[in-house]
């Protein structure tokens, strides 16, 4: 299918910057549908800024020809629980296998960077990683009624 | 996005209005950083007028509250909405940055 097509249920977008505000739109149309109220909806939209932009930055270092594809979708047989799905096809990355940074007691000790991956873990009810030959595949479920 | 600034106590509160995400983060960050230094790095961001704020929002204020420390200064947080300090939350910001529920309450 051509990247972008509304209405469907996949997109493929370029590994850039620019790329997350099409996520975002692309995400607000195929969320009405669904339904999934305010927290849902916020959830989802995070989770998939972090994700994607986790890919932009990293996926592909030192290239620009970088692609990857989203998926939403609500599991009637899963009490519609929502189901965010990405593929790309750079470097190895398993994000179910970053161990959480331990909690930062002082504002020093802090660090800047690493938050988003721990951010996606405490919105979603499920994470589950697969490597499928080149491609990084991710699937994040959200509970209905559940933030 | 918007960035509203004015004086506060013996410092500035900045208020920036909308979505501080990755897209926004660089702005705001910058104009963050700018008016720390003009505050004497005494700030109160304002963040009643924000409706969401993802991880690049949280390495913003986080680079904030680093910058007041390293000069001794005073760095206060306050409105935060129920999705935002969800995230706050979740990231074990509330433990480590200043918040106040109100701008009437903070001190600078």
């Amino acid at each position: 299918m051509p990247a972008g097509e509304a209405g469907a249920n996949r997109i493929e977008l370029p590994a850039q910057p620019d790329s997350i505000s099409r996520l975002w739109d692309w995400l607000a149309g195929r969320l009405g549908p669904i339904e999934p109220g305010p927290e849902l909806s916020h959830a989802i939209r995070l989770c998939a800024e972090e994700i994607a932009t986790n890919i932009v930055m990293h996926a592909y270092p030192g290239r620009a020809d970088g692609t990857f594809a989203v998926g939403l979708e609500a599991d009637p047989a899963a009490d519609g629980a929502v189901r965010l799905s990405f593929e790309d096809w750079g470097i190895p990355f398993d994000p179910t296998a970053h161990a959480p940074a331990a909690a930062a007691g002082t504002v020093a000790e802090a660090e800047i960077g690493g938050l988003g991956i721990p951010l996606v873990r405490g919105f979603v009810q499920q994470m589950a990683y697969e490597r499928h030959g080149a491609a990084n595949r991710l699937t994040l479920v959200f509970a209905r009624g559940a933030s | 996005m918007q960035i509203v600034e004015e004086p506060f106590g013996s410092g500035i509160v900045v208020r920036p209005i909308g979505r501080l995400d990755s897209t926004t983060a660089p702005a705001a960050e910058q104009a963050i950083r700018e008016a720390m230094t003009r505050s004497g790095h005494r700030l109160l961001l304002d963040m009643g007028d924000l409706d969401y704020v993802s991880s690049a929002g949280l390495r913003v204020v986080l680079a904030a509250a680093k910058q007041s420390n390293a000069a001794s200064g005073r760095f206060l947080v306050c409105d935060l909405k129920p999705q935002v300090r969800q995230v706050f939350e979740l990231s074990g910001f509330t433990r480590i940055i200043s918040i106040v529920a109100t701008r009437a309450e903070a001190e600078l």
